[in-house]
């Protein structure tokens, strides 16, 4: 069954910014789904429609079958979000946070009492819960951010960019509990720029770019896409070398990249070899060839010519974009 | 809705009570109004009353002195109470309703700062009503102003100022107290949902308390006002809180109503106040619900 389900999802700043664009999608029930795309691409703004904390320009969607737009309380019910910035109360002890949060979801005391001490410990901060949060590093806030997020047992967790900002050990513990939560049921819905948590972590990706939605997919079916592995190749005739390659029918696809070649090959092991001969015939040396198996930012590249990595070449235009959306959202 | 109000103030008057030094802090402002502006002219600055000049024993002369004077009978009235009235004790519930009204126009500071850290996302994705979020705001304003009001009135005894009505005094004013400060806080959290960064609200909230306090009864008597600003201060809601808790704690006014120094007349001037300070209170909470419910969809 569908959980969460759009049908021309979209968000417009101010009459003219378009956010997010026409994206239509289902996440199944018990699955771990994945946003992946670069800053600003409008995922949060996706996730914040979906927990209605922005409301939506045009389409619809759904959460556990009922409208978002119509029924915000309803859905308020059946949610937890784990946002971008950790934003668990910095003055309140681990434990007044969760009971604060146990209230306003109107649950009756003893389960605030009987949840607390069970969700500390998957997050293992029993040890912490008498101590002011503010006395927290950023991954222990995280965790507890998501112990809150789970404390009136919603239906579907969000999970905004999980894990931006943590050092690789922080990074780790949370994609085991992530796990841990969704073998225990529940359905997860998570956004991230990092290509290998959205690999390891997701059942189905939903690639995401300025406001679409490129591709959606497992992370074998995206990958698989590409039909092969990958070799780089930088050769000192750069133009001829191309052209002579967009002519062996063992080369699926050839990308040119900014400094080198970027091509798709069957079986990269058998086809190095034919390269070198083919360079060689033509009067091409090779100084550089590395064989790659496919990554997510391999696919992201396939469908945007752009890679998830090299954010700096339009950073100007990233920062003007997410400046009006922040300056928007207020 | 009350429940969930109620959970929303907690949150806030732990923080108040993890920080309670800052009480201190925030009582240096009435501190050095009453010490220095109250002190300084009640007795240092003879001539500005006539107790100074030892008049003070002398009714029957003195009610002679002031009849000679032709005046109005209000302003009879007022010289009257002049005399046996120090400075301090006419400055110090003005001070008492000013702690109060800051206390409530600076309550929407804190939206502004759950705004900038995400915790306003963490109440807009519970399942509680919106406005509960600024009643909650409205009631944890209005405990700490009580906390501080109460402060600054015992500070005020402490320093001479006189207390007529005993601790009839304090059960009459408290519930003027909250009126004022619910009033003001509504008015403040719908300011505080509006502005993006903390700057622009203390700019906001500064520009609109100054001139509210000194176009007030608070500092001197409405009645020897310039004609144009006696017109603002009646349509300035801190000139009826100042006059109730001068009620409150001299057993007399000289507020809007005018009225005697004697327990006659107090009954009328409270009447006022208190349907005055309601309808604020009333136009404020609106007006705030709408701007919140409207900035929130």
């Amino acid at each position: 069954m569908a959980i969460v389900e759009t049908n021309n999802l979209t968000k417009i700043y101010g009459g003219k910014f378009t956010a997010v664009d026409h994206i239509s999608f289902q996440v199944q029930e018990g699955e771990i789904f994945g946003f992946l795309g670069p800053n600003g691409a409008g995922k949060t703004t996706t996730v914040h429609m979906l927990c209605t904390l922005t409301q939506i320009t045009e389409g619809e969607a759904k959460i556990a079958g009922i409208d978002v737009k119509k029924q915000p309380d309803e859905v308020r019910k059946k949610i937890g979000l784990v946002p971008q910035d950790i934003s668990v109360d910095d003055e309140l002890t681990a434990r007044e946070n969760m009971e604060l949060h146990g209230k306003l979801y109107h649950m009756p005391k003893n389960l605030i009492q009987q949840r607390i001490p069970e969700l500390l410990q998957i997050v293992e901060l029993t040890e912490w819960q008498n101590t002011l949060v503010k006395k927290f590093s950023g991954g222990m806030r995280r965790r507890l951010e998501i112990a809150e997020g789970l404390m009136h047992h919603p239906d579907i967790l969000f999970l905004d960019e999980p894990t931006l900002g943590l050092d690789p050990a922080s990074r780790a513990s949370i994609w085991e509990y992530v796990r841990k939560l969704n073998e225990e049921g529940i359905t997860i819905f998570m956004t991230t720029h990092y290509m290998d948590e959205a690999d390891k972590l997701c059942d189905r990706i939903a690639i995401i770019d300025y406001g679409k939605i490129v591709n959606i997919g497992s992370p074998e079916e995206l990958k698989g896409m590409l039909g092969g592995d990958v070799v780089t190749v930088h050769a000192n005739d750069r133009e001829r070398f191309l052209n002579h390659i967009k002519t062996l029918d063992f080369v699926t696809e050839v990308l040119p990249q900014e400094d080198g070649i970027r091509l798709t090959v069957d079986r990269g092991e058998t086809a190095i070899p034919k390269l070198f001969q083919e360079a060689s015939r033509i009067g091409v040396s090779i100084d550089n060839i590395s064989l790659s198996r496919p990554t997510l930012d391999d696919v992201f590249i396939k469908f945007t010519g752009r890679s998830l990595r090299e954010e700096k070449a339009d950073r100007i235009e990233l920062f003007k974009r997410m400046m009006l959306m922040k300056r928007r959202r207020r | 809705m009350l429940s969930e109000s109620w959970y929303v103030a907690l949150r806030e008057i732990k923080h108040f009570y993890r920080r309670r030094i800052q009480i201190v802090t925030s009582l240096a402002t009435p501190v050095i109004w009453l010490a220095l502006f109250g002190y300084a002219l009640s007795g240092g600055l003879p001539g500005f009353n006539l107790s100074s000049l030892g008049i003070e024993g002398i009714p029957t002369l003195l009610t002679f002195f002031v009849l000679s004077l032709n005046l109005e009978l209000w302003q009879s009235y007022f010289l009257l109470n002049l005399t046996t009235t120090s400075y301090l004790s006419f400055l110090s519930p003005g001070i008492v309703a000013m702690t109060v009204m800051f206390t409530g126009m600076f309550a929407g500071v804190s939206i502004v700062f759950d705004k900038r850290f995400g915790y306003l996302n963490k109440l807009l994705v519970s399942p509680i009503p919106r406005s509960s979020i600024m009643f909650g705001k409205m009631i944890s304003a209005t405990v700490r102003a009580m906390i501080q009001g109460l402060i600054v009135m015992g500070l005020a005894i402490v320093l001479g100022a006189k207390m007529n009505t005993g601790l009839w005094g304090v059960v009459i004013a408290v519930p003027y107290m909250i009126l004022f400060t619910l009033g003001f806080s509504g008015l403040s959290t719908a300011i505080g949902i509006k502005m993006a960064e903390h700057e622009e609200f203390f700019g906001v909230i500064n520009l609109i308390l100054l001139p509210l306090f000194f176009a007030s009864g608070a500092l001197v008597p409405v009645q020897l006002m310039p004609g144009w600003l006696q017109v603002v201060a009646y349509f300035n809601p801190l000139t009826y809180a100042v006059d109730a808790i001068r009620c409150a704690m001299l057993g007399g006014t000289f507020g809007p109503l005018g009225g005697g120094y004697a327990l006659i007349g107090i009954g009328g001037s409270l009447l006022v106040d208190a349907v005055v300070l309601t309808l604020f209170i009333v136009i404020m909470v609106s007006i705030g619900v709408t701007i919140f419910r409207r900035s929130l969809k």
